[in-house]
């Protein structure tokens, strides 16, 4: 299963990195609320697309009905996400991408933390192990600043709020490291990813729409009201949709791989967003030569910590701590050992297997929302390099067939 | 990957009332939500 793992983490990346990509497109005065509710709502719709053919609802509840006490797990999951999302945009607003970025792409030292704590991750690793991960991760979280730097241009003075700037990053950091442990939770209870996510995303949707109620004008937010936002919602929505997908390979790779690799080998979604910027939109075109140089080397020494952290296989020893994660979940909620380990192996025989036709209404009615919405979107005048967009988005299509393929062929999506 | 283990766990039921209140007492829900009620303070106090 490491493999598998390791293929979905590299997914995740490809996925999460071209999540930003739509949103580009989106020039608005919207406040960080309001493109945080659109994006989040069009995660939770895009929920009810394509992964909902992968397993239908009558499996997904079924999993649920068997897990309801995972619900809150993953509903805190969620609000930790929405919240660490909004605080990302008052540190870019405050200290600058420069100096945001690093800071809470730190957030899989806090996971590393938290696996080790809480799961018994790398207990009883080898030293070999150890060291390939934790010096895999620092190296992806050095290129990601590389990365991070190579897109900044001109820099500029955000001193006047430098420490609420810097207390919003780390503070996006822990949240988004500790996210992690919900994720974690579940999947050694048993619980299946697709299952976890369709909860997940209520809880994003309803912690994001809380905060425009609260903290951005309630009732009369302009969210609710500009005529603008109807003209931006499809681009949002397409951001929420392959944001979704990505999120769920993340959530195999943290079942199949645990926290403390699942979340560096996911990060690489820097490398990703940084080649839609540039290549498609152009971002590095008037970029000097340490600009560049910075997105060679980031690139790098991103990929040699990725191939660090991707063959760091878990020993036997190792397997053994895991293996005391379960007998804590089965013993503290009366859980069946033999069906949370089948289901933690991938090896789950589903209840409630098939589709019905109510999973084709859900389907039909999600896509509708998206045709509708692109029938009302304003297609921007902005400069791309269309070669590229095709070119990247066969790689999406690609790194989606290869990691669905394997997940179907290894685990029936379990 | 994981081996099965001859162990049982030494639990056998618990209602539903019981496993939530095993889960908002569990550490593994405690410390997110401590740290989703100090990166909201955070977001209001910035805000």
């Amino acid at each position: 299963m490491h493999g598998l793992g390791v293929l979905c983490g590299l997914g995740a990346g490809v996925w999460l990195g071209a999540a930003e990509a739509p949103t580009k497109l989106v020039n608005t005065g919207l406040s960080p609320f309001a493109i945080s509710l659109c994006m989040v709502a069009g995660v939770f719709t895009a929920r009810w697309s394509l992964p909902t053919l992968v397993k239908g609802t009558r499996s997904v509840f079924a999993d649920l009905a068997a897990n309801r006490h995972l619900i809150p797990t993953a509903i805190i999951a969620g609000m930790l996400w929405a919240v660490a999302n909004t605080l990302t945009v008052f540190a870019i607003r405050d200290v600058g991408l420069a100096i945001a970025f690093p800071l809470w792409n730190t957030n899989s030292l806090v996971g590393i933390f938290w696996g080790r704590v809480l799961f018994g991750e790398l207990k009883g690793a080898s030293a070999k192990n150890i060291a390939k991960v934790l010096l895999g991760t620092l190296a992806i979280v050095g290129a990601a600043i590389m990365l991070g730097f190579s897109t900044i241009q001109g820099g500029g003075s955000h001193a006047s709020h430098a420490l609420g700037g810097i207390l919003a990053a780390a503070g996006a950091s822990l949240l988004w490291g500790t996210m992690y442990i919900p994720y974690r939770k579940a999947y050694v209870s048993g619980m299946n990813p697709l299952s976890f996510v369709t909860i997940f995303t209520i809880g994003e949707l309803g912690t994001v729409f809380a905060l425009v109620l609260a903290l951005d004008g309630g009732t009369q937010a302009a969210v609710f009201h500009s005529p603008e936002v109807g003209h931006m919602l499809f681009w949002l929505f397409l951001g929420g949709f392959v944001w979704v997908i990505g999120d769920i390979f993340q959530q195999f790779a943290t079942k199949y791989l645990g926290i403390g690799r699942g979340i560096p080998l996911s990060n690489t979604n820097q490398l990703w967003g940084l080649a839609w910027g540039a290549l498609v939109f152009g971002e590095l075109a008037h970029a000097d030569s340490t600009h560049r140089l910075l997105v060679v080397l980031g690139s790098v020494v991103m990929i040699l910590g990725a191939l660090a952290v991707s063959t760091a296989i878990a020993t036997e020893r190792e397997h053994g701590s895991i293996k005391q994660s379960l007998i804590r979940e089965c013993d503290r909620y009366a859980l069946d050992y033999d069906r949370v380990f089948h289901a933690y192996s991938g090896e789950a025989e589903a209840a409630g297997t098939g589709r019905s036709w109510w999973d084709l209404v859900i389907v039909a009615a999600a896509v509708g929302v998206f045709i509708w919405l692109g029938l009302k979107a304003r297609v921007p005048t902005l400069t791309m390099n269309y070669l590229w967009v095709a070119v990247l988005s066969g790689l999406l299509v690609l790194s989606a067939a290869v990691c669905g393929w394997g997940l179907w062929k290894k685990t029936r999506f379990s | 990957m994981v081996a099965p283990v001859a162990c049982a766990p030494t639990r056998t039921t618990m209602t539903e009332f019981e496993k939530l209140r095993s889960v908002l007492t569990d550490s593994h829900f405690l410390i997110p939500l401590i740290v989703f009620g100090i990166g909201l303070a955070l977001l209001i106090t910035l805000h």
